[in-house]
């Protein structure tokens, strides 16, 4: 164990920093970031044996990332509330913190799958067979979200200088 | 900013200090994987108990020692499934006085927790040997349980009464393995008040132990399933345990 536990603690050193951010896109809090990182984490350890043995590690991490992030998601207390009145867009950016929370704001309006393809695809570039594989959908339905998010933030980009996309 | 990579990683280009802690997050886990191995076991003993014993209540969730409760150093900890002897039938004394504990209970239920508290009682029965999943003398005595449903969270309320010694030695567990916390006080009445927590295995447990001069043993718990807290308080255990009537009259 103590073996395994030295392997776990090498790997996760090299991961933490990119799989912090990752979460961090995903729902935008660094505190909620922190806490789906250590339920990763914890699932890592815990099968660490077999993932260990895994020719791709980092999938396996990734998919627990983004199982614990949808997982809290569902939670009832989670949920978004509906407003009639559709909130405020970002305000004209003035820099690159603007940007920053700009980026942030609008991955915020998208349903989470499609946030969670667009992060995988555009942050962790990953191809889309590997976000497919990720997320447990079909190269199709990445395909489709990918482009379904990008038409969401380009529509959403009305106001917001600096942000341009390449698709 | 020219595409949407550049701008995703500018957004996360600053993160704050981490909060995780890796060395208590391997520590946790250890402990954690004990306790569901422990509680594997368990599970295995708790079957066995309703199997013979035919009610749903859950005695097996704290180790509760014929003549003590849960100890430092406890071998117990690694729970060992022994042969249950098969129960003899209770007599017609002991089924009446069955009935009346639970009563007793349904009763004490309503005064800790109120009218509409939606706790229900399931059944009380005599057994021949309480405490079988201790390590201490397997005593007669009545057990009991009730239960609570509120939305998806389930809470099981179970007792105990019986006769027992008080224990000699009431060294408690304290932040021991497997999630358990136990503290022990000696009341001015001359009764012994054991306080146990247990957590894990998606549950939460919440005992209570009372030793009384007299020698009546009573113990009643509190189970969460769901990952809730149980919904009733330490306090309104032992209020429920202090009950007066709550102990047996014929054994």
């Amino acid at each position: 164990m103590d073996e395994d536990e030295a392997g776990y603690r090498e790997f996760v050193a090299t991961r933490m920093d990119g799989l912090r951010r990752t979460a961090y896109l995903l729902c935008g809090d660094w505190h909620m970031a922190d806490d789906l990182t250590s339920t990763a984490l914890v699932k890592l350890l815990r099968h660490w044996r077999r993932v260990s043995a895994m020719e791709q590690p980092d999938s396996y991490l990734r998919r627990m990332l983004l199982r614990a992030w949808l997982d809290e998601r569902r939670r009832p207390w989670r949920r978004e509330k509906s407003t009639p009145v559709l909130p405020e867009r970002p305000a004209q950016s003035t820099g690159d913190s603007a940007d920053r929370l700009a980026i942030l704001a609008l991955l915020a309006e998208l349903p989470p799958r499609r946030r969670a393809v667009l992060v995988l695809r555009y942050f962790c570039d990953l191809s889309v067979e590997e976000t497919a594989e990720a997320l447990g959908c079909t190269t199709g339905t990445v395909k489709s979200q990918t482009a379904r998010g990008l038409d969401a933030l380009r529509a959403r980009l009305v106001g917001v200088a600096g942000l341009e996309m390449e698709t | 900013m020219e595409h949407l990579t550049d701008a995703m990683r500018a957004a996360a280009a600053t993160p704050p200090p981490t909060a995780i802690d890796l060395e208590q997050l391997i520590a946790d886990e250890r402990r954690n994987s004990r306790l569901r191995r422990w509680g594997a076991g368990l599970g295995a003993v708790v079957a066995v108990l309703l199997i013979v014993g035919g009610v749903a209540f859950l005695p097996g969730l704290t180790r509760s020692n014929g003549d003590g409760g849960l100890r430092a150093g406890d071998p117990g900890s690694e729970t060992k499934t022994e042969p249950v002897p098969p129960q003899p039938p209770a007599s017609t004394a002991q089924r009446e006085e069955a009935t009346r504990l639970l009563q007793v209970l349904a009763d004490a239920l309503v005064a800790v927790a109120g009218p509409a508290s939606g706790w229900t009682v399931d059944g009380t029965m005599w057994e021949a040997q309480t405490g079988l999943t201790g390590n201490g003398a397997p005593l007669p005595g009545y057990t009991g349980s009730g239960h609570r449903v509120d939305g998806n969270s389930l809470d099981k309320v179970y007792v105990l009464a019986r006769r027992a010694p008080m224990p000699p030695d009431t060294t408690c567990v304290k932040d021991a393995a497997y999630d358990v916390d136990c503290t022990v006080e000696m009341r001015a009445d001359g009764s012994q008040l054991w306080r146990t927590t247990m957590t894990g295995g998606n549950q939460f447990t919440r005992v209570v132990e009372v030793y009384r001069p007299d020698g009546t043993h009573i113990m009643v718990g509190d189970t969460a399933v769901g990952g809730s807290e149980p919904v009733l308080s330490t306090d309104q255990l032992i209020a429920i345990a202090d009950t007066p009537a709550l102990a047996p009259t014929v054994l």
